[in-house]
């Protein structure tokens, strides 16, 4: 297999990853990039944070260096989608944008998923999404020269442009179509606590309205809301979510859940065809789990790299998503969800961590600026409970002591 | 830290080519870092000390992946690990060890005299700080 040529379709967190990954576990042959955008595999995460808010012009933060690309011989194709894919069962063969043809002995689908846009709101400059740099350089751009702004959703993405454009003196409303505002945090304290915090920077929310319309008129755009309402802004940010790219994984008729199906060694139903990232839909257990989380897609890269080579699966970290608002720092490590009890520790400085257990069992935490529970969380998602649940609760006690390692 | 802590200075070739002056500079009393520890020195840009069962070692304090302290992040064995994002490295060579990082941290010589721990930087790190 070292021989092999292996075609990444996506130059996302989880194309590199894997890039770099392969020839970290001495993957010999071909390894071709490729990606829709111009620029090189880039860093998402700042896009809503210090990409909106720095002063000096910012720089793309690079996924691998640029001297990477040439001493580890990965091939990098920039600029061009892959249009289709095709296989006669033992090797496949793309078509780009740009005309080129490839062939390759293995794919790993990468390609990530597109921001969802609304159907009733026009095709207008000042009507943005944030997944790429560019849409981030269109967003940045505008947002120093507006004076309002609205934030339609305010899950990760949605919070930290509203949080971004606070803090550069933009006047923010969010809409969140669901009743409580941060819906995807799943701690009603720590959602209670952000809440404040973008309160006192004088963000506003309205929960449970949905925008209906939106006139796009040339000093500003009139939005209608459900509830009759109707607001003047100069520009809107759409952070309502993206849905996984799987197009190329249907010509090949490869099986599909909200992404594209893959098992613990992250091959889809296809021979030959991997995928991971935000596209790939994990099979892990009896759950279906796609996430679209920085850390989990490199993960994801460097999984399918040794699945790819041959090594046998490593288990998954414990997932895990951060996200950066005003001055707080938010982290979701585990699946909190899947928790049937919960346990709040409130530091006194201000942090606030919710345990999740199902039984004895930790499998969840959600935290405010809570770094070294985090951390320790990270390592001890899964593992039961060594004193009873009220434990949790005490201020002083380092997580390693009351919780086993899974 | 000042640069009146110099001890002495001499010229190395460095892989780029540059000729960078480096000098020799106070860490920490040895009995300051035990097992296990870690700290930043106030240098500009800053250097982190760690002491990995009773060895030395030292690095550049500044995660390679987002410029944040990895003195504020966890030593763990030899390893250590930026508490912003969880990238590692090795403390020993600076190797990066985990994703998001892969370009490794600036390593430097330590010694120990006196009882005082001793690190070896470039001289324009010192007199900056």
């Amino acid at each position: 297999m070292s021989g092999a040529s292996v075609a990444i379709v996506g130059a996302s967190t989880a194309g590199a990853a894997a890039a770099y990954a392969l020839r970290a576990e001495g993957h010999e042959g071909p390894v071709v990039l490729i990606g829709a955008e111009q620029t090189a595999p880039y860093e998402r995460p700042p896009l809503s944070k210090d990409v909106l808010t720095s002063a000096d012009d910012p720089q793309p933060l690079w996924l691998l260096t640029p001297d990477t690309y040439v001493s580890t011989n990965i091939e990098l194709r920039l600029g061009a989608a892959v249009t289709s894919l095709e296989t006669d069962g033992s090797r496949f063969r793309l078509a780009l944008a740009d005309g080129a043809r490839l062939s390759a002995d293995t794919v790993v689908l990468a390609t990530g998923g597109r921001a969802r846009r609304l159907d009733v709101l026009p095709a207008d400059p000042r009507i943005h999404v944030l997944r790429t740099w560019a849409d981030a350089q269109a967003l940045r751009t505008q947002l120093r020269a507006a004076d309002r702004a609205l934030v339609l959703g305010s899950g990760l993405i949605g919070a930290e442009c509203a949080a971004s454009a606070s803090s550069q003196g933009v006047e923010v409303e969010v809409i969140e179509a669901q009743h409580v505002p941060f819906p995807s945090l799943p701690s009603h304290e720590v959602r209670g606590a952000l809440l404040r915090t973008f309160a006192q920077h004088g963000v506003t929310f309205r929960t449970g309205v949905t925008v209906t319309g939106c006139q796009a008129g040339s000093d500003g755009l009139i939005v209608s809301l459900s509830d009759g309402n109707v607001i003047e802004t100069d520009l809107i940010v759409i952070g309502i979510g993206v849905e996984p790219m799987t197009g190329l994984a249907d010509q090949l008729g490869a099986e599909t859940q909200r992404g594209v199906l893959v098992d613990d060694r992250m091959r889809t139903s296809v021979p030959g065809l991997f995928a991971a990232g935000d596209v790939a839909t994990r099979r892990i257990g009896d759950r279906l789990v796609r996430h679209e989380h920085f850390a989990s897609a490199q993960a994801q890269g460097a999984a399918v790299a040794r699945s790819v080579v041959g090594l046998d699966p490593v288990a998954p970290p414990a997932a895990w998503a951060w996200s950066d608002q005003f001055t707080h720092r938010l982290d979701v490590v585990g699946d909190p969800q899947g928790g049937t009890e919960r346990r709040l520790r409130r530091g006194d400085d201000g942090s606030l961590v919710e345990f999740s257990l199902a039984g004895s069992r930790l499998v969840g935490v959600t935290a405010l600026d809570a770094h070294r529970t985090v951390r320790d969380a990270r390592r001890l998602i899964g593992g039961v409970l060594r004193a009873p649940a009220e434990g949790l609760e005490g201020n002083d006690v380092p997580l390693k002591q009351l919780v086993s390692t899974p | 830290m000042s640069s009146g802590q110099a001890e002495q200075t001499v010229t190395v070739r460095q892989d780029d080519e540059q000729h960078e002056s480096l000098t020799w500079v106070v860490a920490c009393a040895v009995a300051d870092l035990p097992d296990g520890e870690m700290t930043a020195i106030n240098t500009e840009p800053p250097v982190a000390v760690y002491n990995v069962d009773g060895e030395f070692f030292s690095t550049a304090d500044t995660c390679t992946h987002m410029k944040s302290s990895l003195t504020e992040g966890y030593l763990d064995g030899d390893q250590v690990e930026c508490a912003l994002h969880m990238a590692t490295f090795c403390v020993r060579d600076g190797r990066a060890t985990a994703l998001p990082a892969t370009v490794p941290l600036r390593t430097f010589e330590v010694k120990i005299e006196d009882n005082t721990l001793k690190v070896r930087l470039p001289a324009s790190w010192v007199e900056l700080a």
